[in-house]
């Protein structure tokens, strides 16, 4: 059996590499592969072609070649290259950002505390402290310092509880300084999370859900 | 081309922060464009004086290492329309993290957009001291009228003196105590002003109006009925080449019945 194999499904074309294989053999097989299908410049539009490797994870260098493979042939263009594995530390990632953190302590002038994934903030936050995470931020404690969501760039997270007395909240690259004009807009049970202009807007807890699901569309 | 002048007093707790917070703001309400640059990385308390700390996005760190550039990282402050703007220290950094080339860069650029540039130093003579008093053009030490305070600004205005800047270094002393002085147990204006050498810019009464003001993130000079801000006032006056008078007794005068009722024109 080949170790490269061709299939058409109704998502287009798919070029199942095999992980069995060795993988320079492989590409020798798949240029012949292409070349046996007489793709000619008849055809107008560009072929997506979606590469599948099998329980086998590319390595950078191994993504390169291929690349370098499909760029002699531009009228078929690679649409993703899935595997049906994952490094670990790409695992770990994952699990990290899903994750809950919780913080209890006071945070005082000075200190910065990061965390990847949400964080349930159950402490006191002094001026001139900062805390950030990658994901949503939920105050149950005092916060009198800056409150960061949705660091660097994830624009679907929300900074929620009691806002009563934070200097800035922050969410993805969006800043919003507590004056006195907005002073009123920082209440508790209540929470903050980029509107469709992408600016910071708060709201009450109750239309946490509905409010929340549309902003993660946008982002999606 | 504006000029920078650096506030500095080796010893700490002396009043830096609210010198230079208030001369700053008299300075900017009397029309002229100025910076404040707070120096004490990691100690920053400029902004907390000045009531703008929700303001600050960016520091001096930030720009000193390229992450934003120095108009994005100046704090407007929106009581004084476009006169009054406070350049932040960082809080998260340590004091190394400021280098005297950016330091440099940063202020003469700072000198081009503004008439003045008032520095705030940290307390100690190492090295955030060193790099700030390098890149000022002038320098006013703050003292209090105490062995202790004379002693270090002593010190100060030696390391200030070798340094050969172009304005001479000029004294303010700050929180002098009215009782003191009228009962002949506080240093001596004189004797101070005589023991360090160099000129004098003004005094300011200790008044608890002065640090009420700082709590609520106010300054004392915008209150008309503050000795204190009176001072500061008449500083700002003296360093815009104003001549007024330096009388000891009408900056420490004491207010009678008939004066509240009237209203104070010191």
């Amino acid at each position: 059996m080949s170790d490269v194999t061709l299939k058409g499904s109704k998502d287009g074309y798919v070029m199942i590499i095999s992980d069995q294989g060795n993988f320079s053999n492989s590409l020798k097989e798949l240029k012949k592969l292409i070349a046996n299908q007489n793709v000619g410049s008849s055809e107008e539009e560009v072929i997506q072609v979606t590469i599948k490797t099998g329980n086998r994870l590319l390595t950078d260098e191994q993504v390169k070649e291929l690349k370098t493979l499909f760029s002699e042939y531009p009228e078929i263009e690679i649409k993703s290259i899935d595997s049906e594995v994952e490094a670990k530390s790409s695992i770990e990632n994952l699990i990290k950002s899903s994750q809950m953190n919780i913080e209890a302590g006071i945070v005082r002038s000075g200190q910065k505390l990061e965390y990847d994934g949400d964080l349930l903030f159950l402490g006191t936050l002094h001026e001139g402290a900062h805390i950030s995470a990658t994901g949503s931020v939920f105050i149950i404690g005092d916060v009198h310092g800056v409150v960061q969501a949705g660091y660097p760039d994830n624009t679907g997270v929300a900074i929620c509880g009691n806002l009563i007395g934070a200097a800035q909240l922050r969410i993805a690259d969006v800043i919003e300084i507590a004056t006195e004009d907005n002073a009123d807009k920082f209440k508790d049970n209540s929470f903050a999370y980029l509107d469709d202009l992408h600016t910071i807007n708060v709201e009450d807890i109750q239309n946490y859900r509905e409010i929340i699901k549309d902003s993660r569309k946008r982002t999606v | 081309m504006g000029i920078s002048i650096v506030i500095t007093s080796g010893k700490g707790g002396v009043g830096k922060t609210t010198t230079t917070a208030n001369i700053s703001t008299v300075l900017a309400s009397l029309g002229k464009k100025v910076c404040m640059v707070d120096l004490d990385i990691g100690l920053r308390n400029l902004d907390s004086v000045l009531g703008l700390t929700n303001r600050v996005v960016y520091d001096i760190v930030d720009v000193a290492q390229g992450r934003v550039v120095l108009s994005q990282a100046l704090v407007r402050d929106p009581k004084f329309e476009d006169n009054l703007y406070l350049l932040a220290a960082s809080q998260f950094t340590d004091k190394y993290a400021l280098d005297q080339t950016s330091l440099e860069s940063i202020i003469s650029y700072l000198k081009q957009r503004f008439d003045f540039v008032m520095i705030d130093c940290p307390a100690g003579i190492e090295y955030g001291f060193q790099n700030a008093v390098t890149v000022a053009d002038g320098a006013l030490v703050v003292t209090n009228p105490e062995i202790a305070s004379v002693s270090d600004a002593d010190r100060v205005v030696g390391i200030l003196e070798n340094m050969s800047m172009p304005i001479t270094p000029h004294l303010i002393i700050n929180r002098v105590r009215k009782n003191m002085i009228n009962n002949g147990t506080s240093m001596k204006i004189d004797d101070i002003v005589n023991h360090l050498g160099i000129p004098l810019l003004g005094i300011v009464i200790d008044e608890d109006e002065v640090i009420a003001a700082s709590n609520s993130g106010h300054m004392v000079v915008l209150d008309d009925k503050s000795n204190a801000g009176h001072s500061y006032r008449n500083i700002a006056h003296r360093m815009l080449g104003e001549n007024i008078p330096l009388d000891i007794l009408s900056e420490t005068k004491k207010t009678g019945f008939l004066g509240r009722i009237f209203g104070r024109n010191n």
